[in-house]
């Protein structure tokens, strides 16, 4: 039996041809077409997916949400106490939030966009579509940020009206940051298992505590200084080693985005 | 206008795939409904227009995809064709069985030839990124995606017997010997 006639042959040809138009720039406008038109949709199904994947996730952890609720009430009364001295650390706060130049809405020149996919390709799903691209303004390197400025990820591909981007607990985002105590802590970093962050190359003399806040040192070109990235939850210590790490839990849910602003300058 | 109505079919599984299925948490982000889809063409069409719909989701795959273009188009035409040798070599019917079977052959193909080509990509471009293309993460997730094919093409196959005369077991018997069973 013949596998391969006619048809395929031009099935092939047809494949070959289109491929290197798209490599010689020829597909451009038309690709350009179809994805606008695509958008709108795309949209709508994202959010739609979106929504069953909050559901389902609702539905899983009820009884999770039971114990954290017991957990929580317990914290809370701790941080009543701490409270009273938290007090006294405002006024030092506050000139540390003005010189750390900690997250400032209006100086920066943001672009909002959509999430149309995710995708992934090793197992973890971190990487996300976003509907704006080359043509908007967007470049490697760019933050992405929800809209009450917490860093999400950060964009390291775009095309004329698509990009994509590292979510913040992608193994292959990295980051720097530092925390915002007296110190400043400094470090990098690093997405886990696509569920938490870990911040490594801490000096060990440095003292980080647990509940900190961690913000983006702006020590990277196109990321600003002050963009949370989340608070701290477990310090790793080793005494044999030379750096410290530390966990940091992600400020928001990133499985439920659905709308991202990307800071342009 | 029958084409049309398969156009629109079609764009509006791809939007669910790329769209839908993706903001899906997981595991059910890993299902694939474009691989069933082609695999139900290739078994109840042939290859001729299973590679023709291949072309076209393989080219908006690619277009959405964020790695090299072509490579989903590959991974597609790659896997089709050695399912359709699978199938013209080894199955001899239409059941439930060979549906599941080509499915589940299609699907670790493509996964394994467009990782397989990223890896590659990756170890000769010296890339940092995407070193761990054949992990743990990477195993349980194509385990999801063959277990999610399985249940889809199962649920397809049956959908498909009921409305469909296709599908439907014959046998290939001449009149005469139908008349010789008669009279035995």
């Amino acid at each position: 039996m013949k596998y391969f006639n006619k048809k395929i042959a031009v099935i092939f040809v047809a494949a070959m041809i289109i491929i290197l138009l798209h490599y010689a720039g020829a597909l451009a406008v038309f690709e350009n077409y179809i994805l606008t038109f695509l958008k709108p949709a795309e949209k709508i199904a994202f959010n739609a997916g979106n929504k069953g994947g909050e559901f389902y996730n609702g539905q899983e952890s009820y009884d999770e949400l039971k114990k954290i609720n017991e957990e929580l009430e317990a914290r809370n009364q701790k941080l009543l106490e701490e409270n009273i001295g938290l007090k006294i650390l405002e006024d030092e706060n506050i000139a540390l939030r003005n010189q750390l130049e900690f997250y400032s809405r209006h100086n920066y020149k943001k672009l909002v966009a959509n999430i149309t996919s995710r995708e992934g390709g090793y197992g973890i799903e971190q990487i996300i579509t976003i509907d704006k691209g080359r043509n908007d303004g967007v470049s490697p390197g760019q933050p992405v940020i929800s809209d009450n400025g917490v860093i999400v990820g950060k964009i390291f591909a775009a095309e004329d009206s698509l990009s994509y981007a590292h979510l913040i607990t992608d193994k292959q985002c990295q980051i720097a940051a530092s925390s915002i105590n007296k110190k400043e802590t400094a470090g990098v970093t690093k997405g886990e298992l696509g569920l938490t962050i870990q911040m490594n190359f801490i000096p060990q003399t440095e003292e980080v505590s647990v509940g900190e806040v961690i913000v983006t040192s702006g020590l990277e070109q196109q990321i600003p200084r002050g963009l949370i990235i989340g608070t701290v939850q477990e310090v790793k210590k080793e005494p044999n080693d030379l750096f410290q790490s530390i966990i940091i839990n992600p400020a928001l849910n990133l499985n439920t985005l659905s709308i991202v602003s990307i800071i342009l300058n | 206008m029958l084409n049309f109505l398969k156009i629109i079919i079609f764009l509006l599984l791809f939007i669910i795939q790329i769209s839908f299925i993706s903001a899906l948490s997981a595991p059910f982000f890993n299902i694939n409904i474009i691989i069933v889809g082609l695999v139900i063409i290739l078994i109840l069409s042939g290859l001729e227009k299973s590679l023709a719909w291949a072309l076209a989701a393989g080219i908006l795959l690619d277009m959405h995809s964020f790695y090299f273009y072509g490579l989903n188009t590959i991974s597609l035409f790659t896997a089709l064709i050695i399912a359709n040798l699978a199938l013209t070599k080894f199955f001899t019917n239409r059941s439930v069985y060979s549906y599941i079977l080509l499915t589940i052959i299609s699907l670790a193909l493509f996964d394994f030839i467009k990782m397989g080509l990223v890896f590659l990509l990756n170890f000769f471009t010296k890339n940092i990124f995407y070193q761990e293309v054949f992990s743990l993460n990477y195993l349980a997730s194509l385990g999801y995606k063959l277990l999610f094919g399985t249940v889809i093409i199962f649920g397809s196959f049956y959908f498909m017997n009921y409305y469909s005369r296709k599908m439907k077991s014959f046998f290939l018997m001449p009149k005469n010997e139908k008349n010789i069973h008669k009279k035995i």
